[in-house]
């Protein structure tokens, strides 16, 4: 059997798309793990980059938290964000960004089937942007925490600012199944 | 179909300076490079230098090339980035040099998104490391943007600044993930 399997990919249509999510994800043990590799523009607009905002299972009560670590200029930074209502450790670029640019996000959902422990979540991403400025520009990776035991049937990313995903935004939902 | 497969693999049975992809097939989603390095310079840790061409001519050797990036060197850490280079330089991996074990490889990770869709310029995320256990051993994560909406067919991994050269053993592999 294949160890990733593509369960949905989806490019965002003329006009921009409020969010991407995925629906009815298995949780028999058909995977172990999941991937999304996203590349996302915002339409958001006065900024030059947006931020994740992720939930499971439409779950919005204060069950994340995420530790950042991420530059937007010299020197780095890290910061924890803790009882929030959804994850926020992931950017890309928005409509002040250089033109037809979009960031690079990779989500990694370990054991996310599981019905014992809460689950954790890798995420890295890049606000790239043709710049040397201070704050107009934001990478980093982030560790993030799911503080349920429910397996995770669904996902959602929308944009922390509540604009849309732009026209040709792409994002693909791996299963990975073990040995 | 596989979701992941090996587009081709280069090893250095000599040294070299370049290390060249061609005729990229554009039936991915995405691309992924895999490289494991080692350069013949005076140092410990040295970056990888990249460029990327499109419509089956040579690679742009234009100022059309930025990247951003979070590092730690030592006890050390940096970030910044964004000037117009004529290559991705904070984005290639850091490998190593001549002034560490002759055994010591640099090994780094980069996904080019979406490098097919002609209405995107390409984006980039990397992560690499080098001379573990030297004063300057080295760790990266970065993103590159290449301000050209272009296909990708073409990609050229150099030693650093496109004056030094890699050794024999330097690996590199370039996979194709669909979607």
């Amino acid at each position: 059997m294949a160890a990733f399997t593509v369960i949905d990919h989806t490019e965002v249509s003329s006009g921009g798309a409020a969010y991407w999510e995925e629906t009815g994800i298995p949780t028999d043990g058909t995977y172990d793990h999941l991937m999304i590799k996203a590349s996302i523009r915002s339409e958001v607009t006065g900024i030059y980059w947006d931020i994740i905002q992720m939930r499971f299972n439409g779950v919005s009560t204060s069950v994340y938290s995420d530790t950042l670590l991420y530059a937007q200029t010299y020197p780095p930074a890290s910061s924890r964000n803790g009882a929030r209502s959804d994850l926020t450790g992931a950017w890309w670029p928005a409509d002040d960004a250089t033109a037809d640019t979009f960031g690079c996000l990779t989500v990694w959902i370990p054991n996310y089937a599981n019905s014992s422990n809460y689950k954790s979540v890798i995420m890295s991403s890049t606000g790239a942007h043709a710049t040397t400025s201070t704050d107009n520009w934001r990478i980093g990776v982030s560790a993030g925490l799911y503080a349920q035991t429910t397996a995770i049937s669904s996902v959602e990313i929308k944009s922390g600012y509540a604009g849309n995903h732009a026209e040709f935004s792409t994002f693909t939902l791996y299963g990975i199944k073990g040995a | 179909m596989a979701v992941i497969e090996a587009i081709e693999t280069v090893y250095l049975e000599a040294d070299a300076a370049l290390i060249e992809f061609t005729s990229i097939p554009q039936t991915y989603e995405h691309l992924q490079l895999r490289i494991s390095a080692r350069q013949a310079k005076a140092s410990e840790s040295i970056e990888c230098t990249i460029r990327l061409g499109t419509g089956g001519g040579a690679v742009d050797t234009g100022n059309n090339y930025y990247s951003h990036r979070i590092n730690g060197w030592g006890t050390t850490e940096n970030s910044g980035g964004g000037n117009a280079l004529a290559y991705w330089k904070r984005l290639g991996p850091i490998v190593s040099g001549e002034s560490v074990d002759a055994a010591q490889y640099g090994s780094g990770v980069i996904d080019i998104v979406d490098y097919a869709n002609t209405n995107k310029n390409t984006t980039a995320l990397a992560i690499s490391g080098s001379a573990l256990g030297a004063t300057y051993s080295w760790i990266q994560f970065g993103s590159g943007l290449w301000d050209n909406t272009g296909a990708v067919d073409r990609i050229a991994i150099a030693a650093a600044d496109y004056s030094n050269t890699f050794v024999r053993g330097t690996e590199a592999t370039l996979y194709g993930l669909n979607s």
